[in-house]
């Protein structure tokens, strides 16, 4: 793995891919927070109606962290939070399955995509790519912090 | 020490966090439909929302076995909020699928306006589509809607009118 943190253009390629795709992610999350928080409470996994502060906050996590990677700004930072939020998808996806829930994921990328194993190895993929991102070697186009 | 203090993880995780709740709380404090901070649960149906077929007010609440059963009863129009497979591979007897939703409100529309009462139904306890159909139909202007929390498995269970 190595090779790939060390290199410029893999790193700045995954930090593109995975800022464009939270940032697309959010986009319909933002615009209709309603229906996002229906979407997180089909998981039944959020106490005392909190999953409307759940809507509100995270769509705008993903943007925000998105616009980081993307632009480098704070990617360290950035890349800790893709990581936490792909994790949490991955454990609420997978839960939704063990209890064999047939519920829209409410991932933003896809009108109608259904919770399933195909979106746990989807988010896994992207796991590790931030986690690469995590693990660089050098801080290329990064704009914050400052280093050196 | 600043530079020290920016270059750390726990001051740029903050930043993204912070920014995110003030941003996420003023876009919903400014928008023409805020929502609440938090969702309250379906409140049951009181028996002043179970007197009349036709709504004085608008109402949308949850209603439970026995009650859908009397709504059943009384010719009250099902919808079933499950996709289409399931809907075909049995359903409660004469509940309408939901499957095209603009076909879905001009019958109902057409057969009994927007002010008597609907059920909306899915599998049960943990699906959301019943739930979800009803806050589209109320959007659409219907205004007595009632969910059926048990839904398909507990009619089933119970032994009542299918189809298939």
């Amino acid at each position: 793995m190595r090779f790939i943190t060390q290199s410029s253009i893999f790193i700045i390629s995954f930090r593109l891919i995975i800022g464009g795709i939270l940032v697309f992610a959010s986009l319909d999350k933002i615009s209709a927070p309603g229906e996002f928080a229906q979407d997180i409470a089909h998981y039944h996994m959020l106490p005392l109606g909190t999953e409307n502060l759940l809507a509100l906050i995270l769509p705008w996590l993903e943007l925000t962290v998105g616009v980081g990677l993307i632009l480098g700004i704070f990617i360290t930072g950035a890349s800790i939070l893709s990581m936490a939020m792909m994790g949490m998808f991955i454990i609420a996806i997978g839960s939704a399955i063990l209890r064999g829930y047939n519920i829209e994921c409410g991932c933003g990328l896809k009108e109608g995509e259904m919770v399933g194993v195909g979106k746990i190895i989807e988010n896994s993929i992207y796991f590790l790519l931030v986690w690469l991102i995590y693990k660089r070697s050098g801080n290329w186009f990064e704009i914050l912090p400052k280093v050196g | 020490m600043k530079r020290i203090f920016i270059q750390s993880s726990l001051f740029q995780v903050l930043f993204f966090l912070i920014i995110s709740v003030v941003i996420g709380f003023g876009s919903n404090w400014l928008r023409d439909d805020p929502i609440p901070l938090f969702a309250g649960k379906l409140k049951i149906a009181a028996p002043d929302d179970l007197l009349s077929d036709i709504a004085t007010e608008p109402v949308l609440r949850a209603i439970g076995l026995d009650q859908a059963r009397k709504f059943h009863n009384e010719d009250v129009v099902f919808v079933d909020a499950r996709d289409l497979e399931y809907y075909e591979k049995g359903h409660i007897l004469g509940a309408w699928n939901s499957n095209d939703f603009m076909e879905l409100i001009f019958r109902l529309d057409s057969l009994q306006g927007k002010d008597r009462s609907i059920v909306t139904y899915c599998d049960g306890d943990d699906c959301g589509s019943s739930e979800d159909i009803a806050y589209d139909l109320q959007n659409e202007g219907f205004t007595k809607i009632f969910v059926f929390v048990g839904g398909w498995s507990e009619w089933q269970q119970a032994g009542y009118s299918i189809e298939k």
